[in-house]
């Protein structure tokens, strides 16, 4: 059995009045089941037009998939009719996004939104998929008499318990999560994850889980795939990323952090900014910020190199200089 | 208490707010001291009225009790001209610049506009010069004199938002989340930008964030608040090696940390901050709290300095913080 | 990221998002000429517009008379002309009178509240209530007729949009923080309504002005028409439709003609409205 999701050479383009925005080039990334993937980067990186591309959900126009396979259970989704994918979207693959204040229509009621999705994808008479949407809502830790209410009447917290609720109530194979907890405060995203964390183990879904926080990843997930404009530069186990980080952007990522154990006087900052992603710089893309860039970076477009088994990073310093330019 | 430089002083803020259902106390009995050139750092989540605290501080919002000092001077309820001389020493920096700066203004004009209320420039080429040398001040380059925010990044508009603060030379800022809106590769350079400029400049910050690392960074003092009410402060060291106030303790162990060593048994609080509207007299934390007594429900802390310097809100702290 | 060589770049930004708009620039060009030709109507008009002919009454368009003649043998085109004169300097006058005065009470109305507020959204409330028309009509038959009396009528029923849509934009600038901001470092309030509050409503208020234009020309028509507004011999596009009302079925160019006037500068001003809203918009990727 391959692996669950399997993004291979993965191309995205925006075709904007500006130009051309290179907003995903060629990234690869496997999920096996069961696997929490967690997608790290800062704004801009790709990491959500990514998501979208795995769902077919891209704006178009002007978003559209330039080259690249994704394969889901081995089929490839960008060979599926529409009619496929929407029998996909929120059965085998569902989707959280960061705002659960947006999220959820404020008009119907919480266990109705629910029970909408399930009479979606399954074929099951209404007062079953709504025994169902309650029997959710209590798995996601609300008292299923609260079914009844409107979206207003839950707080920020508990509105993304339901959208969590509404995400998992098919038992979807993967689940990406974009962002899930960014608009919640500590203590209610520490509430969240531990949800999160529970469900899965119980339920067994593979998640992709997109976040900005090195933190959050280091409590929830597998694996680690950092993104910069548009590529994944590293990707390995935890272990890997958080303590034989080897791509001077991710090491730079890590410095960028207040550290809450150590006292520093100054922080370390990546300098520079993120490159405009119409114009992305010619050879590797980090280099006009990296610190140890040499001539050859801003030529020589550098590959994929594996470290040890699973630790892949794509920097000129590791060797890679034969990858395609 | 006078020996030491302190530039700011709130003693017993409130403020109150009409709403639907009743009072809505978004600040309650805050009383605090900053030393001139230091950083106050106050943290708490959404909704526990920090941002409240800062425009109280500033007077961009009236104060419904309680006794603010600046320089020593009572300045509570300063009006008019004298007001306008305060704005020039106290400014601030606002959390997302793209709604804190006008989007049809451009660098340059968003920066010379307190110098021109203040008519600090006595023409046009001195303006200029000025607002160059504030764009410098800050790393912006001057070739983005006339770029409107929507064609700038996150971190430039935010420089702009800070040589704007500068422009008038306050003595005092308020940085109201200041970075929460940046990637943390952007933030850590404005972060080091803030923390230069104290340096070279002697300024003083209260600095608002609901963020504890970044806090922990930047603030020798900090100040954790919880639905209007101040539960601990203490010197930042002190605050993060030893918590006393269980809040304080809920909210540092729910921080994730970047790192795969030192991972804290976790305490996770049920329930969610709610909005302090009426609120029932005990402790404001008591719902949420594990370690609540029936005393909790009934009778509302009092701020004790339990050691020097660090000052809790809880019945409890002495025997929760001794006992483990 | 762009880079200006001077100052004051936003207005020829704004020119240049304008010029990349076709059917604005060609509308603007149109209506350019239209004013133009208002402007210089004596100096273009080939008779002059009060000049009788008795003996080549109601004749259809030719060579001699490209529009024809009307009911005393005066050129048609020649009186389209003119009145275009005096029909969109009405118009501009009555709608400057209104967007002034509305934009000053709507933005006070917004930015302070409370009783400011109240009292001045009932006034407009009440002016709102009464047929805009019925106003028109009562105000110009209290002041009398005449260009400026019509200007003042027709400005006055149309102050209450303008103090609407002032306060609405006051109250949603309001809430930004850069308002706040301002405040922090000590700006008055006219100088926030006016550097901050006014430039952010600027957009709308030229949409709305555009649009203004066009139902002043069509009340000063309407005022016109019913012997209120502009007296004859001043030629005006109402009174000459009024005029060739009569004659509607057997001779067509006496309406026809003011009629197509009205019409299309009415047309031209929306369009170049849109266009400029869209181009003053500094947010807006071309």
């Amino acid at each position: 059995m391959g692996p669950l999701l399997e993004i291979q050479d993965l191309e995205v383009r925006y075709f904007t009045g500006e130009g051309v925005v290179e907003a995903v080039n060629g990234i690869n990334l496997t999920v096996d089941r069961g696997e929490n993937l967690g997608l790290v980067g800062e704004t801009g990186a790709g990491k959500t037009t990514t998501a979208l591309s795995i769902l077919r959900l891209l704006p178009d126009p002007p978003g559209r998939i330039t080259g690249g396979s994704v394969r889901f259970c081995g089929e490839e989704l960008r060979a599926k009719t529409e009619r496929e994918m929407r029998a996909i979207r929120g059965g085998k693959i569902s989707m959280i996004f960061q705002d659960p204040m947006t999220a959820l229509n404020p008009v119907i009621r919480v266990g109705e939104q629910i029970a909408e999705v399930i009479l979606l994808h399954d074929r099951i008479s209404r007062a079953e998929a709504e025994r169902r949407a309650l029997e959710m809502l209590e798995l996601v830790g609300i008292p299923a008499e609260r079914g009844m209410e409107y979206p207003h009447q839950f707080s920020g917290g508990m509105k993304q318990r339901v959208v969590i609720a509404i995400a998992l109530a098919c038992s979807p194979e993967l689940l990406i999560a974009d962002e899930p907890t960014t608009a919640l405060d500590v203590t209610v995203q520490a509430q969240v994850l531990e949800l999160m964390r529970r469900l899965r183990e119980k339920l067994g879904t593979a998640m992709v889980l997109i976040t900005h926080d090195l933190g959050v990843v280091a409590e929830t997930c597998d694996r680690v795939a950092v993104m910069y404009a548009g590529e994944v530069v590293e990707s390995g186990s935890l272990e890997d990323i958080f303590e034989r980080a080897a791509h001077p952007y991710t090491v730079g990522l890590f410095q960028s952090i207040p550290s809450m154990d150590e006292d520093v006087d100054m922080l370390t900052p990546i300098p520079g900014l993120m490159p405009d992603p119409t114009r992305l710089p010619k050879g590797c893309k980090f280099h006009p910020r990296c610190p140890k860039a040499e001539a050859r970076c801003g030529e020589i477009c550098p590959g994929t190199v594996e470290l040890s088994p699973g630790h892949a990073v794509r920097c000129l310093l590791y060797g890679g200089a034969q990858g395609k330019g | 208490m006078t020996a030491v430089d302190v530039i700011l002083e709130g003693r017993e803020l409130r403020k109150e707010f009409d709403v639907a259902a009743g009072k809505l106390h978004a600040v309650d009995g805050v009383t605090f001291q900053i030393q001139r050139g230091r950083t106050l750092g106050v943290v708490g989540e959404s909704g526990c009225g920090k941002s409240t605290l800062g425009q109280l501080l500033l007077g961009l919002t009236g104060v419904s009790g309680g006794r603010i000092l600046f320089k020593g001077e009572d300045v509570t309820h300063a009006k008019g001209v004298r007001r306008r001389a305060l704005r020039r020493e106290m400014q601030m920096i606002f959390q997302d610049p793209m709604s804190s700066l006008d989007p049809r203004l451009c660098a340059m004009e968003l920066i010379a506009e307190p110098l021109q209320i203040y008519k600090v420039c006595p023409s046009r080429a001195a303006l200029e010069e000025r607002v160059r040398g504030l764009m410098e001040l800050v790393g912006i380059s001057e070739r983005m004199m006339y770029a409107y925010p929507h064609e700038l990044d996150g971190g430039r508009r935010q420089r702009i938002g800070i040589a704007r603060a500068l422009a008038l030379e306050p003595d005092f800022i308020v940085c109201d989340e200041p970075v929460s809106a940046l990637d943390v590769s952007i933030q850590a350079q404005v972060l080091n930008l803030l923390k230069q400029l104290q340096r070279d400049r002697g300024l003083t910050y209260l600095f608002i964030t609901h963020d504890l690392s970044v806090v922990k960074h930047i603030s020798d003092d900090i100040l954790v608040m919880y639905m209007g009410q101040m539960v601990e402060k203490a010197p930042s060291k002190t605050l993060f090696r030893a918590p006393m106030h269980p809040y304080t303790k809920g909210l540092l162990s729910a921080i994730p940390i970047p790192s795969l060593h030192g991972r804290r048994d976790r305490i996770i609080m049920e329930g969610e901050i709610t909005s302090p509207v009426n609120p029932k007299p005990g402790c404001r934390f008591a719902a949420r709290c594990p370690y609540a007594q029936e005393r909790c429900r009934r009778e509302q802390p009092d701020l004790r300095e339990l050691e020097p310097g660090h000052f809790v809100g809880c019945h409890y702290a002495p025997e929760l913080s001794g006992g483990g | 990221m762009k880079r200006r060589g001077s100052g004051r770049g936003q207005w020829r930004d704004v020119w240049a998002r304008l010029r990349r708009n076709r059917v604005a620039m060609v509308s603007l060009v149109l209506l350019a000429l239209i004013l133009l030709a208002a402007i210089f109507s004596e100096w273009i008009a080939p008779y002059v517009y009060s000049q009788r002919d008795l003996t080549v009454t109601f004749r259809f368009p030719s060579l001699r008379h490209i529009f024809g003649t009307d009911n005393l043998g005066r050129d048609i085109f020649s009186r389209v002309l003119v009145g275009g004169r005096v029909s969109l300097l009405v118009a501009f006058g009555s709608v400057l009178l209104s967007a002034v005065a509305g934009c000053l009470l709507g933005a006070a109305a917004g930015y302070y509240g409370g009783r400011v507020e109240f009292c001045i959204m009932k006034l407009t409330d009440v002016m709102m209530a009464i047929p805009a028309f019925l106003l028109a009509v009562t105000v110009s038959a209290a002041l009398g007729t005449g260009l400026i009396n019509t200007a003042i009528a027709v400005g006055l029923t149309n102050i209450p949009r303008f103090v609407r849509l002032m306060r609405a934009e006051t109250l949603a600038v309001k809430g930004k923080e850069f308002i706040l901001a301002a405040r922090s470092y000590g700006a008055s309030d006219l100088s926030i309504i006016f550097r901050h509050i006014f430039p952010n409503a600027l957009s709308s208020t030229i949409v709305n002005v555009t649009l203004g234009v066009g139902t002043a020309i069509l009340q000063i028509s309407g005022l016109s028409f019913v012997g209120l507004g502009v007296r004859p011999p001043t030629p005006e596009w109402g009174s000459m439709l009024a005029a060739g009302r009569t004659y509607m079925r057997d001779f067509w160019p006496m309406v026809t003609f003011p009629g197509v006037a009205i019409v299309v500068t009415l047309i031209l001003f929306n369009l170049v409205g849109d266009g400029l809203r869209d181009a003053m918009d500094p947010r807006l990727k071309r």
